[in-house]
């Protein structure tokens, strides 16, 4: 990458130390969320609203289903070279 | 003090103004007429105003109530960021159309009958085709026929349900319609299109990542959200719309997912939040439609903010694609904050915008108990995060280094980025000011409750968790620069294979009809005609002819001498008297 | 300056060792999980 970069200046995110900041108060926050969760108290509209850690499941497996029927199953299908249509 | 004109009179008369100013003039006008416009807009009187008669009818060229309100300022309101945003633009063309597009979408809104409605949302089509076509470029030109084409198409269907309509009521009055025999099925279909309903949304992907920079920013506005509009005023609670707005919530991400042209992940995601918006007319409550018009409201405004820096990522770098840029946070940091700003609204983080929305149709959903509805917009909730609230601003601003240092973006599209994320942000923190216009009074809904906070922050930050295992173990799909089949393929490799099969049909039966028509037929007439007088002459003078000596040599010289004497019709007249004598002889013999 | 950037076909994301396990897990656990969740609840 080094040889394409036109400058040697170092910015925020060049530094692993700061990737790494940002990872740790990623997995916190998780963590946090996860535990703040047994302090309040719910009044859902569905029943599985109630059960502990349903949203943050929910988003996860949603998002991975989500990537992995792009890549296996819609890609093969739709995927054509660019000058397709020309 | 002069009467107020009908909100859309200010940006038509306006737009024919700016081909006569020129430079810092031009832009003072440009920027006069969406605030003209809102000064304007506020005079106007509630209910109908602008009566006109026409044909026995009336024509209602402003109708103000709160649902037109609404959309008549965010209108007017993206109509001034937008022209800022295009300040460095002097090109009459992109100028004039511009504003004569805006014009058209507020008349659309503002109409009180179907006449003028069907005319302006027709020019509405019109001018964004300009807005395509400005870029020049062979994609954009292509883009843009197939957008007309595919409007032209939904204009007429939607005129065929207008006559219908009118045709059964009498009245060209425009309001609640309600699905109710063919007429208001193809009115719905018409909207529909406009609406980017699974199957027809192609022009929608199509089109805008095509367009000029800046006249994207138009297009994410106006189109789709005019339509919002008309459905909200004609077909509110219509239950076919819950399942049309879950599907277009929901197809489109995995499409997003796999796009690399990161203006076209924007237009999918686009469908997806229009999807919320029609879902939220479907249910129809008080709490559903005020929903979803405070997400077209809000998305209005960050979608053309997300636009809006990736419109600045390509004035400074002329590249769009996730596979060419990447690492741009490092010049042109303020862009950056800008899309993390718009990529949190559309996400529905707390305090952004999309959260005081979003979660009014999600409640509405939940509500009516609508189970599997609920699930696709949580699902499509997590989505959006994962290709618009993640994928835009990590590709262009983190990632790989690209290599690209460009410039931070010019101060004018700074300054329109800056007030829409300022508004973004605003709208989220204090939603009071934005209820407080919805079309339900009063609202009653309050988006900041603990466990909403809370389940809204969960699901965000484990859809990012997702995101970032799924790249970390390397199974996040490559960007690819290739071409993503849509339903788009059925009309253009469709339309060349009609092409393809009139072209050999037709011009076959072309060829045959030439051979046997006008080679064979014509000829044979032609040779009929030609030569049947020498034949008959030759007939009835033979016989005289083979009376004399040699008559073998001399009918054969007298045979040349009439045919060339008749063909040529250089006859004698001694010869023709002969033949003509001959001839009633033989008549009058046969007979 | 460059004034040309190569221009990628594609942007592949290289694994970083050790997440695959931690993401089969996870997924795995999620899966489960929901599974749970929605059966005793539908």
């Amino acid at each position: 990458m080094d040889t394409k970069t036109p400058d040697k200046k170092t910015y925020l995110f060049d530094k692993p130390k700061n990737v790494r900041r940002v990872f740790i108060f990623f997995y916190s926050t998780l963590v946090v969320l996860l535990i703040a969760e047994f302090f309040v108290h719910k009044h859902p509209h569905f029943p599985w609203e109630q059960w502990w850690g349903f949203y943050a499941v929910y988003g996860f497996v949603a998002c991975v289903l989500l990537v992995l029927v792009a890549k296996y199953i819609l890609r093969p299908i739709v995927k054509r070279r660019e000058d397709y249509y020309d | 003090m002069i009467s107020p004109l009908p909100p859309a009179a200010v940006f038509i008369l306006g737009a024919l103004l700016i081909p006569f100013f020129k430079g810092h003039l031009r832009r003072i006008v440009m920027l006069a007429l969406p605030v003209l416009a809102f000064i304007n807009l506020i005079h106007l009187p509630l209910g109908d105003s602008w009566v006109v008669p026409f044909l026995g009818q009336e024509l209602v060229l402003a109708r103000i109530d709160r649902l037109s309100l609404v959309f008549g300022y965010i209108f007017i309101l993206i109509g001034l960021i937008s022209t800022i945003y295009a300040l460095h633009v002097e090109e009459t063309l992109q100028n004039v159309a511009g504003a004569l597009y805006t014009g058209s979408a507020l008349g659309v809104v503002f109409a009180g009958d179907f006449f003028s409605f069907f005319i302006f949302w027709e020019l509405l089509t019109v001018f964004c085709v300009q807005l395509i076509w400005a870029r020049r470029t062979r994609l954009s030109m292509g883009a843009g026929y197939r957008y007309l084409l595919f409007h032209a198409a939904g204009g007429l269907i939607l005129l065929a349900g207008i006559v219908m309509r009118v045709h059964h009521t009498g009245s060209i009055e425009f309001g609640l319609i309600g699905l109710n025999g063919p007429g208001s099925l193809l009115i719905f279909l018409g909207l529909g299109i406009n609406c980017a309903w699974p199957f027809v949304h192609t022009w929608l992907s199509d089109a805008y990542p095509e367009a000029t920079i800046t006249g994207t920013i138009f297009l994410s506005a106006f189109t789709t959200k005019a339509a919002v509009y008309a459905l909200a005023r004609a077909y509110p609670g219509t239950e076919a719309l819950i399942y049309i707005g879950a599907a277009m919530a929901g197809f489109p991400i995995f499409f997003a997912v796999i796009e690399n042209d990161l203006r076209r992940v924007l237009a999918y995601s686009l469908i997806n939040q229009v999807g919320f918006m029609v879902c939220g007319i479907g249910i129809g409550t008080q709490l559903a439609i005020n929903g979803a018009v405070a997400h077209a409201f809000n998305d209005v405004l960050f979608k053309g903010l997300l636009f809006m820096t990736m419109g600045a990522v390509m004035y400074r770098t002329g590249k769009i694609n996730a596979t060419d840029i990447g690492g741009l946070y490092r010049t042109m940091p303020l862009t950056c904050i800008f899309c993390i700003i718009g990529a949190a609204s559309i996400s529905a983080f707390p305090l952004f915008s999309g959260f005081v929305s979003k979660s009014m149709v999600m409640d509405a959903a939940g509500g009516e108990h609508l189970r599997l509805v609920w699930f696709i917009l949580l699902f499509a909730s997590a989505g959006v995060f994962h290709h618009a609230g993640i994928k835009i601003p990590y590709f262009a601003f983190f990632s790989h280094d690209s290599g690209l240092r460009p410039k931070e973006a010019p101060l004018h599209m700074l300054l329109a980025m800056g007030l829409a994320a300022f508004l973004c942000i605003f709208i989220g923190s204090f939603p009071q000011y934005l209820y407080s216009i919805l079309p339900f009074q009063p609202v009653g809904y309050e988006p900041y409750t603990v466990p909403h906070v809370l389940a809204q922050t969960q699901i965000l930050f484990f859809s990012a968790l997702a995101f970032a295992l799924l790249l970390l173990s390397g199974i996040y799909p490559a960007e690819i620069r290739c071409v993503n089949l849509d339903a788009d393929w059925f009309y253009r490799k469709g339309g060349r294979f009609f092409y393809g099969l009139m072209d050999t049909v037709f011009n076959n039966v072309n060829r045959v009809c030439d051979q046997w028509l006008a080679k064979g037929v014509t000829g044979g007439i032609n040779r009929f005609c030609r030569n049947a007088p020498v034949r008959i002459s030759w007939w009835l003078l033979m016989p005289f002819y083979r009376l004399g000596k040699h008559a073998a040599e001399k009918s054969r010289h007298y045979a040349q001498t009439i045919k060339a004497a008749v063909e040529n019709g250089v006859v004698p007249i001694g010869l023709s008297a002969a033949v003509s004598g001959l001839f009633v002889l033989l008549l009058f013999f046969l007979n | 300056m460059h004034e040309e950037h190569e221009e990628l076909m594609e942007l592949k994301h290289d694994p970083v060792p050790g997440y695959r396990p931690i993401f089969f897990v996870a997924i795995t656990v999620g899966l489960v999980y929901m599974g749970v969740i929605l059966f005793n609840t539908l």
